[in-house]
C-alpha cells in the first residue's frame, strides 16, 4: 500500500510524496554507489530543471534537465527492448558561480516511470559532452 | 598482478570472464563476458562520471536564477534580451 510521506531537503525544503514514487536504482550512480532510493523532485520556480533527491541522504539532490532542452534532436541511445515507459534526463552542473550550466550528456540518467527503476548510462561516444569543468576536476 | 598473453583468459568468481584478445603496439584488445546484470566500464569513464555526478550534487543552494540559466546553452553569445527558443 503507498503511503503518503514527507522528505526534509535542505535544498529543496518539504517534499510531500508516496512511497509508490520511490525510484530504485539498484547500483546507485557513480558517486554514489551506496544511495539506492530517489524521487524526481520538482519546483515551480525551478521548471523545467527537476532534482534526483536521495531518500536516504537528503542534502543529495542532482540537478537533472531532458537531454532534448541541452540538445535539440538528441536521441536516446536504444530504444526501449519491451513495454516500459523509459524517461532520460542529463545530470547539470550549476557552476559555484551560478553563471552557467554544464549538462552531461556522456552519462544520463534512464528512469523507467512504470517500473520506478533507474540507472546512469555511461556512453561509449567520445564526442558527447561531460560538462565536468577541466581545472575543478584536475582530470585529463 | 597477472601476466597473459593473446588468447589467454582471466576467470573472476563464478561469472566473468576476461580474455586478452589481441595486442596491437601499445593497446590491447580486451574481452569481458559477465551477466547483464554486471556493468563494464572503461575505469578513466567512470571516474569521471563519479566527479560530475559529484559536483552536480555540489551546488550548496539551488540560485533563484536557474531557469535563466537554461538560456546560456541555447547561445552563449546572444545577448539576455534576445527571446528564448
Amino acid at each position: 500500500m503507498s503511503r503518503q510521506r514527507t522528505l526534509r531537503s535542505p535544498k529543496l525544503g518539504p517534499v510531500s510524496f508516496r512511497t509508490d514514487d520511490v525510484i530504485h536504482f539498484p547500483e546507485g550512480i557513480p558517486g554514489f554507489e551506496t544511495l539506492n532510493k530517489f524521487l524526481l523532485v520538482t519546483r515551480t520556480e525551478c521548471e523545467p530543471f527537476i532534482f534526483l533527491t536521495s531518500l536516504e541522504r537528503p542534502e543529495i539532490a542532482l540537478p537533472l534537465l531532458p537531454p532534448t532542452l541541452v540538445q535539440p534532436g538528441w536521441a536516446p541511445p536504444f530504444a526501449p527492448s519491451g513495454p516500459g515507459d523509459l524517461a532520460w534526463y542529463a545530470v547539470v552542473i550549476i557552476a559555484p558561480n551560478a553563471t552557467a550550466i554544464m549538462p552531461n550528456l556522456r552519462a544520463p540518467i534512464l528512469i523507467d516511470l512504470r517500473d520506478r527503476i533507474g540507472r546512469q548510462v555511461l556512453l561509449d561516444d567520445d564526442n558527447a559532452p561531460l560538462g565536468v569543468p577541466f581545472h575543478a576536476a584536475g582530470l585529463g | 598482478m597477472l601476466s597473459r598473453k593473446p588468447g589467454e583468459r582471466i576467470r573472476i568468481g563464478r561469472d566473468i570472464e576476461v580474455v586478452i584478445v589481441e595486442i596491437r603496439g601499445l593497446q590491447v584488445r580486451i574481452g569481458v563476458q559477465a551477466p547483464t546484470a554486471v556493468t563494464v566500464y572503461r575505469e578513466e569513464l567512470y571516474r569521471k562520471i563519479q566527479e560530475a555526478n559529484r559536483q552536480a550534487a555540489a551546488a550548496e543552494l539551488i540560485p533563484e536564477n536557474l531557469s535563466d540559466l537554461l538560456r546560456t546553452l541555447q547561445d552563449p553569445c546572444e545577448s539576455s534580451s534576445a527571446p528564448p527558443t
